[in-house]
């Protein structure tokens, strides 16, 4: 979310009414958004599909990013596919994550059940120690902390998202109801802000390498050097285009949430969506869309 | 000026300061806290997670 929080940042303090505040886990940041402290968050995307059939007010207007998830394992480790991973421990961010149902597609396409792994739910900032440690056997969350590993050292790519799963979604943007009532404007300028950053970020690998330098220290607290290996090793590993809502994506995400047991039913796109602010994007207009509606 | 007046204005003038002590101190009667209180009407916080 590298452009999203550098348009947050400029859009912050003086006039600006966003006021970005970070988390390290989606526990607390889904309870903080419930609780009604955060009108507006990134959230995993099955979660808030779980919350809105829960009855929580809230829709999906935006996503955060496509791809930028990874599959990694140590080094050392003789896993070399996920015929592999049968019998090991896997970290996720969440049940209710896309990273989740990644792993579940995964084994399920080559014939493995997912009661086969040991999934254990993990901090995205702890992952990078806990493989160095070898307190498990693989990780996956969104990034930079997939690519810190590798960075440093221990750990090696298993597979990318888009190896899996082409065109991953990982985090949508989530507004309350409420305020999409009362103020509509905000969050129009705020998605239409995101879209042309995004589509600005896609422009060249120097765009990328000057949000990468911009929010490393602000926003992330991270090595600029982790960021510019993140958004360009290789350029398409994390992507900003096409974040507009598109509904085979989504339908697939329920189908194989359904299948995993992790949502209790169906789910209507309809009604935890609302996209009439992606819709009105310029970008959605710009771009082919690899999603489709 | 009686000496039942200056009591009674001397106890109304401690009670009015106490009172005018916690207003200030706990709800923020300052101009600092009325602005800030301000600003937090007219901010939308939007929550994130360091990915990218």
């Amino acid at each position: 979310m590298c452009p999203v929080t550098d348009w947050l940042k400029k859009n912050s303090g003086g006039d600006g009414i966003y006021e970005p505040v970070r988390f390290n886990g989606w526990p607390e940041i889904k309870e903080a958004h419930v609780s009604g402290y955060l009108p507006a968050t990134f959230l995993l995307a099955p979660m808030a599909m779980a919350l809105r059939q829960q009855g929580a007010p809230i829709k999906i207007v935006y996503l955060g990013h496509r791809d930028g998830t990874a599959i990694m394992v140590h080094k050392d480790s003789n896993i070399g596919n996920f015929h592999d991973l049968r019998g090991k421990t896997i970290a996720i961010p969440n049940r209710f994550s896309n990273q989740f149902l990644m792993v579940y597609r995964g084994l399920r396409d080559r014939g493995i059940s997912i009661s086969e792994v040991k999934i254990v739910e993990m901090p995205p900032p702890d992952m990078p120690a806990a493989l160095y440690t070898k307190s498990v056997d693989a990780i996956s969350s969104g990034e930079p902390w997939m690519a810190k590993s590798e960075m440093e050292g221990y750990g090696r790519v298993l597979y990318q998202a888009k190896d899996i799963w082409p065109n991953f979604i990982s985090c949508v943007l989530v507004v309350n109801e409420q305020v999409i009532n009362d103020h509509p404007e905000w969050v129009r300028s705020m998605v239409d802000g995101i879209a042309s950053s995004g589509k600005w970020v896609e422009q060249g690998i120097d765009h990328r390498m000057q949000v990468a330098d911009a929010v490393a220290n602000t926003y992330f607290n991270q090595d600029p050097k982790l960021l510019r290996f993140v958004l360009s090793q290789p350029p398409d590993r994390v992507t900003y285009a096409n974040l507009r809502l598109a509904r085979k994506d989504f339908e697939l995400i329920e189908q194989l949430a359904l299948e995993a047991g992790i949502l209790k039913g169906p789910v209507k796109f309809d009604d935890y969506t609302d996209t009439r602010f992606s819709d009105q994007t310029a970008e959605a207009h710009s771009f082919d869309g690899r999603g489709g509606k | 000026m009686s000496k039942s007046s200056k009591v009674v204005l001397v106890v109304l003038g401690g009670f009015l300061c106490v009172t005018f002590l916690h207003v200030w101190l706990n709800i923020g009667f300052d101009k600092v806290r009325f602005r800030h209180a301000q600003n937090d009407t007219a901010s939308m916080r939007v929550g994130y997670l360091p990915v990218t």
